[in-house]
């Protein structure tokens, strides 16, 4: 089984900076409003839990992505695609290449910054029937793209 | 920075450019809007809404502006390419033979511009995979005819008319099966859906909502609260159970009536390939089950029904059937030979297997899972008595129901379908044609990992029976074993169909 490029631990860091980011925000702000409005002055005890939540949420920005990194695995064989993933729930999905519908090959913002790409297989299930693989250099998913076209045959569902 | 490279860009159209017009003119209503709040009341005040409005039509068009520009598409003989994207870029690739239906659809205002929507679709989900909005008619035209020629060898199209049982034959109706009027009442005794409950709050709101809330408050409240205060113990418990008697009854009966009127004359017909079924008095339901796209097969009874030796049988076929219908019953209710001789003749199984059980620690996982949910209610009880620690004589109970799921809970892989037993009240038997596999996945969480189990789930073109077709706590192991007899079963199938 493949691994995902590690630029993606990067990506999918920042993905949970800027959760951490926003969250302990709304956060703060909303403890100062509502502490403003129901207290005279605004203790420093009403500020532990946002506190403890946002540097639970930045832990987890740093950690998450490592882990994720060392469990996510992806094999793209002639006849079947498979991908392994999941912390708690360790999950193994597995497609045969001529139920694949169409393929997207995205990037979001922070993918394009590293040259990576988002392969996606759709089948005629629903979306938990689809495989997502992120962290694919862009070459290398247009790549897979192209071979799997040639692979996908006539279908009857 | 690298993007994704496009193979030649010259291929590549952009969408008409009255698109650009078209969004403009739609989005100056929700333009207006924010004027008019910011802007006040007066027409007095014009010079101020129309800046507003000026404000948001500047911020909006270099949004219309730059989508327009980032949006391509392709068509070949091989597949249809839609570039898009500002920021984040999407490609998405659609090869030929896996589209099933184009739609062109045009509203008025499009139809003023000579503009049209696209919309392709692929097998599954009914939402398009792709929406090209909006292109010229003429051009909509042409695409819709482009992939129907690039089609015209496939046998995607072939497949399209179902008749897959040999041409030559003459189609001739067979009947298959006809639900007496009996057992329509027997299936609307046996439903117990309290029904009065539901009717009751129906023609509740109703009456509230034609005005009438001031008599329901005036009888609830004043009259009521007086007598109830009048009564005693004994008597408030005589007319609170017979109320409840009188309820359930009523319910029970308008059951019975809502069942006749559901399933009167429900009949199927066998022809070419589909199960045609009607049924209704009132209101009549018409529809085709095309038998070779049926993806999963269900027979389902409860232990009440099983008393009775009855049973149900349902299917579910791809995608837009799904949407419309759910669950299609070919036997609402009938005896479990019935279905057997349906599933035999028409469908080529029978649920009546050597079903596999899972493996033996699951009954401590389920009892475990059981206990947890069961303790957290009692000990929420005993903050309002501590009698309620009494309930804790019932644990026994617990482990015993969990021993009789895991009884119930069997699979195997037989003759190329999948068979999955389940459940103790609600309980079903789920056929899976290895043919229909879309996807599956092998899953286990924390506490499975650590007892060597996993869940088996299997994805079919069908909507609504994801959370039915899984197999629970199955050794590692097997959980894989089965996969390769499925991929098996999967490969043989299509070699056939290449045969063909």
């Amino acid at each position: 089984m493949n691994k995902l490029n590690s630029d993606i631990k990067l990506i999918w860091a920042f993905g949970y900076l800027a959760q951490a980011i926003v969250i302990g925000a709304i956060l703060f702000v909303s403890e100062i409003t509502f502490a403003s409005e129901m207290f005279e002055e605004i203790s420093s005890i009403g500020f532990v839990v946002p506190s403890i939540i946002t540097v639970l949420l930045l832990i987890r920005a740093g950690v998450l992505p490592f882990l994720h990194y060392k469990i996510w695995a992806f094999e793209i064989k002639d006849d079947e695609i498979c991908i392994e993933r999941g912390l708690l729930v360790r999950r193994n999905t597995s497609i045969p290449v001529v139920r694949i519908q169409h393929i997207d090959v995205n990037q979001g913002i922070f993918d394009r910054m590293f040259g990576l790409s988002r392969l996606i297989l759709f089948t005629a299930g629903t979306k938990r029937a689809d495989l997502r693989i992120p962290g694919l250099p862009v070459e290398y998913a247009e790549a897979v793209r192209d071979r799997l076209k040639n692979l996908i045959v006539e279908d009857v569902v | 920075m690298r993007t994704m490279q496009e193979d030649s860009f010259d291929d590549y159209k952009k969408l008409s450019p009255k698109t650009l017009l078209y969004r403009l003119i739609t989005n100056i209503p929700s333009a207006i809007i924010p004027a008019w709040i910011v802007g006040g009341n007066g027409l007095a005040e014009f010079g101020k809404e129309s800046l507003i409005l000026l404000l948001v039509l500047m911020v909006v068009t270099p949004s219309i502006m730059l989508h327009y520009f980032f949006y391509k598409y392709r068509i070949n003989e091989r597949d249809l390419s839609i570039i898009s994207g500002v920021f984040a870029k999407k490609h998405r690739t659609i090869p030929i033979e896996k589209i099933q239906n184009v739609r062109i659809e045009q509203n008025f205002l499009q139809k003023m511009l000579g503009l049209a929507k696209v919309e392709i679709e692929t097998a599954g989900d009914i939402a398009a995979e792709a929406k090209l909005e909006f292109v010229n008619k003429e051009s909509a035209e042409e695409l819709k005819l482009m992939i129907n020629n690039l089609q015209s060898d496939t046998f995607t199209k072939q497949s399209l008319n179902d008749s897959d049982l040999g041409q030559t034959q003459i189609p001739v109706a067979e009947d298959v099966y006809k639900m007496p009027l009996k057992d329509i009442i027997k299936h609307g005794m046996l439903r117990f859906r309290p029904m009065t409950l539901i009717f009751g709050a129906w023609a509740f709101s109703t009456l509230q909502q034609f005005g009438f809330q001031d008599q329901i408050d005036k009888i609830v409240t004043e009259d009521s609260i007086l007598q109830l205060e009048a009564l005693s113990g004994t008597e408030l418990a005589i007319y609170v159970t017979v109320g409840v008697l009188i309820a359930l009854l009523s319910s029970w009966i308008l059951d019975i009536l809502l069942t006749i009127n559901q399933f009167y004359n429900f009949n199927i017909e066998f022809k070419d390939g589909k199960l045609f079924v009607k049924h209704g008095l009132f209101v009549t339901k018409n529809y085709a089950s095309t038998i070779k796209k049926i993806q999963v097969f269900a027979v389902r009874t409860n232990p009440i029904r099983r008393l009775f030796g009855f049973f149900s049988l349902a299917v579910e076929s791809a995608g837009t059937n799904a949407e419309k219908l759910g669950r299609e019953y070919l036997l609402p209710l009938s005896t479990l030979d019935k279905v057997s001789e349906l599933t035999t003749k028409y469908f080529g199984f029978s649920i009546e297997q050597d079903y596999k059980n899972t493996a033996r620690v699951s009954i401590r996982r389920r009892f475990v899972s059981y206990l947890i949910v069961y303790g957290s209610l009692i000990a929420a009880l005993c903050f309002a008595d501590l009698y309620f620690l009494l309930g804790l004589v019932l644990v026994p109970l617990l482990y015993l129901l969990a021993k009789a799921e895991y009884g119930r809970h069997g699979y195997i892989i037989s003759a190329d379908k999948i068979y999955i037993r389940n459940g103790l009240f609600f309980q079903s038997s789920i056929t899976i044609p290895a043919e229909k596999y879309q996807a599956c996945e092998i899953s286990s969480s924390i506490f499975q990992r650590r007892l060597g189990l996993a869940d088996f789930h299997i994805y079919t073109a069908a909507m609504l029976s994801d959370d039915a077709c899984v197999i629970h706590d199955l050794p590692l192991a097997e959980a894989w074993e089965l996969k390769a007899e499925l991929d098996k079963a999967f490969k043989e199938h299509r070699r056939k169909l290449k045969g063909k």
